[in-house]
């Protein structure tokens, strides 16, 4: 009786918001009002708990703010409910009641609820009031209601009953009417939340058992639930309640979460994703968020989980609002709808009543600015404060600089003190800065860990997942640019690297399921990314046989098996027998390639056959400061990214031999190395140089070495990478530009570019032998007219 | 000016304004002052190899490269040594492609109004370069060529 109550009560104001967001200019009131409401209820439930039994006094302040509630909302039934809880709190002080201290909890109970109604938005039956309201004459109505609401609802009460909105409603497209950048916010957090979620789902699929991850995955939908009700997104909000009524359920233990249950929560974690993105990209655009039609299905069969006891009530419920809930486009389950249930309360765009609302999706209300979702970076606050002590110092330090009227010139030697700690603190606050940006890769490698699972399942394999040095940090643009590459090569080792079958692999001595691991560590400047399978291993004539037949190389003998392996990344091959779903359509390792050396990292693959694969990936640690090896060529200074030089050499004579008296090249120990000039290469050449006076630089470019020649190497240093700007973005050989120390710029090699440059000079010269004489044999003035004229 | 004000067209009514004037040899320049974000004397420009043959190279202006348009090669005028009086014009490409560039030129001049009857956008040259130039206005000094900074890069 008491509980049929409460729901008519939660039922009249489910009706709330939708009449209010009726008119426009009436809405931004609203949301106002909510907040004040909201700021009422908290005030309310600090002063209840704060409130003794015992002293008066205490409880006067929430007993007039009760009474107050009029000042702030003059809803009859908000208003009914607070003087119910200002009885209550009467009787407790006039001592009227058997037990006080539970009297107060439950009037704290009661604003709970309120707040859930009217702010949350929380769908009538999660709520339940602990008090009984004050309602005059209308119990029976109650009943009547109540009668309706406890057996789930069939298609002629829901016909009848407006107030209980069916499944449909809950999804339609809705404008976005918070505050943009609250709403980019939600978001962004609500994606951690459901990363986290994966997490523990993951861990709930090893050990269905674990209540702390059972409670994590309910805390997340529980969390976005309440955040998408405040900011009104409904279809998120709703769907998340849904999603968490079944893992309430399993919270409780009475539903288990494994097999179908565990997918179905994976796909109601995948789907809240989906609707976050709509989210994002209505944001960007015109603020309506679309519902993938999908998700009826899915809320379906949640449902369906939710109330496994009642199967027969719950297949009549699926049967009634079926037809709304095909996957259709969204704008056909809601004409359905308008038929079903009342045309006031329904906000469908076809409704032609006079309702205002059916066209409110579709207007664009308000000027709508497109909202970019803001990146977000979590950094400890230990990083922050010792960023700022060391400003602090450097804050000192500019003191003692200017702090003194004049320096004489005996005073060098403090000016040196305070040069070497101005010197120390910026070193400082460069790495601090640079930590600033640095992240674990423990959310990418969390997100593989899913990925993993999905696709070990989809093609019925067993495997077993591992990370490690998930902690390992790297930079925000890293971490978020290293997934896509990551996901290839995941999937890959799950779908091709693995054996098929368990009996292969116990054949071949090795245990049933198949492991791939994924590792990132630490390696002398730069960070590894491991991505490691016990399976088949990569088959060096079988991958050469593959390409020939692509047409990717003309004959694999002279390969050697890294470069062999490194055909696997040519565009166009893959070797996986049939394509399916999962993996072998030939796109996806020239993906990976490009992906990583967009990051200026590189990948070195380690095969073993029968054994297993490992793919290596080598990044820098920042992308925005390297170290550089800045080097001079004809009175320009250039600089080449340390990481990409294996060895400089002061070359002898009798190391540099020349082949077809064309091309140069380099004997170091048993190693041949194409040679090319640098100047020649950027056609700033001043004639021919006496080599024993010129560096060289041994460079590795795709697991080939190549050696060129500069007039002298500078020195290192750590650069600041910085882009030469549209008009110069796609000039070949050079990768950008930094600030030198005397202020000027200098210029950043790119290895690759520079490789594919001297490749086709060279062979250029050799199609054109005139060419080579012309700039060996003319003098360095005509070279430079030759030069500005080209 | 002896223009018909009746025969005032939009486009000429859009390029009036003020206009930051410059020389190129003997020859008037004009950019609209609005996308001109600061004058600069020239510092060691860096020669980038393999770049277009108008682009004289890039510079550091506090901390960011910019590049820099040789408008003497991109008019396809003989070069100069860079003097006391060489310039270099930053300018605003925020709606071109979000950078800015600076033009190098031989001396600024000063900022002028440009009314719409003075201007001239019946421009007829058959240089290649002249989509660069966006009108010309002329006034008791003489010429002066109003250039399409969108265009300059190309």
């Amino acid at each position: 009786m008491l509980r049929a109550l409460a729901k008519w009560f939660k039922s009249l104001w489910e009706l709330e918001p939708r009449e209010v967001t009726e008119c426009n200019s009436f809405k931004q009131g609203y949301f106002k009002k909510m907040s004040i409401i909201s700021d009422f209820l908290d005030q309310l439930q600090l002063s209840l708990s704060e409130g003794d039994p015992g002293n008066l006094m205490s409880l006067s302040q929430p007993h007039t703010d009760l009474l107050r509630i009029k000042d702030i909302d003059d809803d009859p039934r908000l208003e009914q409910v607070c003087n119910s809880a200002a009885k209550i709190l009467e009787q407790v002080m006039l001592r009227d009641v058997e037990d006080p201290e539970e009297a107060i909890e439950d009037i704290v109970e009661t604003v709970s609820c309120l707040r859930a109604i009217l702010v949350h938005h929380c769908p009538l039956e999660t709520v339940t009031f602990p008090i009984e309201l004050d309602t005059g004459g209308e119990v029976a109505q109650f009943e009547a209601f109540s009668h309706v609401s406890k057996g789930p609802n069939t298609s002629t009460t829901e016909a009848s009953s407006n107030d209980q909105p069916e499944v449909d409603i809950r999804f339609d497209p809705i404008e976005l009417s918070g505050d943009n950048e609250l709403l980019a916010d939600f978001v962004t957090e609500s994606r951690e939340h459901l990363e986290e979620a994966d997490q523990h789902l993951l861990t709930i699929e090893s050990n269905p058992e674990d209540s702390d991850a059972i409670n994590g995955v309910f805390r997340a939908f529980h969390t976005i639930k309440g955040v998408a009700g405040f900011l009104a997104v409904k279809p998120v909000q709703n769907f998340a309640h849904v999603a968490e009524t079944m893992l309430d359920l399993a919270r409780k233990g009475t539903l288990k979460l494994t097999g179908k249950v565990l997918d179905l929560t994976f796909e109601a974690n995948d789907a809240l994703k989906q609707l976050l993105e709509g989210t994002e990209s209505a944001l960007s655009s015109d603020g309506v968020l679309n519902p993938d039609p999908n998700i009826y299905d899915l809320v379906k069969k949640i449902e369906g989980v939710g109330s496994p006891d009642s199967h027969q009530e719950s297949s009549g419920q699926a049967s009634a609002p079926a037809p709304k809930e095909t996957p259709i486009p969204a704008s056909k389950p809601e004409s359905k709808e308008v038929e079903q249930s009342s045309k006031v309360e329904s906000p469908t765009p076809k409704s032609s009543t006079a309702s205002p609302e059916p066209s409110k999706p579709k207007k664009a209300s308000k000027p709508n600015k497109p909202t970019k979702i803001r990146e977000m970076i979590k950094v400890s606050a230990d990083r922050l404060d010792s960023l700022i002590d060391t400003i602090g110092e450097l804050v000192i330090c500019e003191a003692m600089l200017n702090g003194r009227e004049t320096w004489k010139a005996d005073d060098a030697e403090n000016l040196v003190h305070v040069a070497s700690q101005i010197n120390k603190i910026t070193r400082n606050l460069q790495q601090m800065a640079t930590s600033l940006r640095m992240l674990p890769v423990r959310s990418t490698f969390n997100r593989m860990a899913r990925l993993a699972r999905d696709v070990a399942r989809k093609i019925n394999k067993n495997i077993q997942f591992v990370t490690e040095g998930e902690d390992t940090e790297l930079d925000k643009t890293v971490v978020d640019s290293i997934g896509d590459p990551l996901v290839h090569m995941v999937r890959n080792a799950v779908d091709h690297g693995l054996e098929d079958t368990e009996e292969e692999r116990i054949q071949k001595g090795k245990p049933g399921p198949g492991t791939v691991t994924l590792r990132a560590f630490h390696k002398g400047g730069s960070i590894c990314i491991e991505i490691e399978d016990d399976g088949r291993g990569l088959d060096r004539e079988v991958l050469i046989k593959k390409a020939i037949e692509k047409g990717i190389i003309h004959s694999g003998d002279h390969l050697s098996d890294s470069e062999a392996y490194q055909l696997i990344f040519a565009p166009g091959f893959s070797t996986a027998k049939e394509v399916t779903d999962v993996s072998g359509r030939g796109v996806g390792m020239d993906v990976v390639m490009k992906g990583i050396e967009a990051l200026r990292g590189k990948v070195e693959i380690r095969s073993e056959l029968g054994k297993g694969t490992t793919f290596s990936i080598r990044l820098p640690l920042t992308l925005a400061i390297i170290d550089g090896m800045v080097v001079r060529v004809t009175g320009r200074r250039f600089i080449i990214p340390t990481l990409s030089i294996i060895r400089m050499v002061q070359p002898q004579d009798h190391q540099i031999n020349t082949i077809l008296n064309k091309e140069k090249v380099l004997r170091i120990g048993e190693d041949i190395i194409p040679v090319f000039n640098l100047d020649e290469i950027f056609e700033v050449s001043e004639g021919e140089k006496d080599i024993s006076n010129c560096s060289i630089l041994v460079v590795e470019d795709n697991d080939s070495k190549y050696a060129f020649i500069v007039d002298e190497i500078v020195g290192q240093q750590q650069i600041i990478i910085k882009n030469l700007g549209e008009s110069l973005k796609d000039i070949p050989g050079l990768s950008g530009g930094a600030i030198m120390p005397d202020g000027t710029v200098g210029l950043i090699l790119d290895i690759s570019g520079l490789v594919r440059l001297a490749k086709e000079d060279s062979q250029r010269s050799y199609s054109s032998p005139n060419r080579i004489s012309s700039i060996e044999k003319t003098p360095p003035k005509d070279t430079e007219l030759l030069v500005s004229s080209s | 000016m002896a223009t018909d004000s009746t025969t005032i067209t939009q486009e000429q009514q859009e390029l009036a304004g003020q206009y930051l004037t410059f020389r190129l040899q003997q020859e008037l320049y004009g950019v609209d002052i609005l996308k001109v974000l600061e004058i600069i004397s020239v510092p060691v420009i860096t020669d980038v190899p393999k770049s277009p043959a108008t682009i004289k190279g890039v510079i550091n202006l506090r901390g960011r490269i910019i590049a820099v348009l040789d408008l003497r090669q991109k008019f396809s005028m003989p070069p100069i040594d860079i003097d006391r009086e060489s310039c270099i014009i930053i300018l605003d490409l925020a709606e071109v492609n979000g950078g800015q560039i600076g033009i190098l030129v031989d001396r600024v001049s000063e900022v002028i109004d440009i009314e719409a009857e003075e201007i001239d956008t019946t421009i007829n040259t058959q240089d290649q370069s002249a989509q660069a130039i966006k009108a010309l206005a002329k006034n008791e000094q003489g010429i002066t060529i109003l250039l399409n900074i969108d265009e300059l890069e190309s």
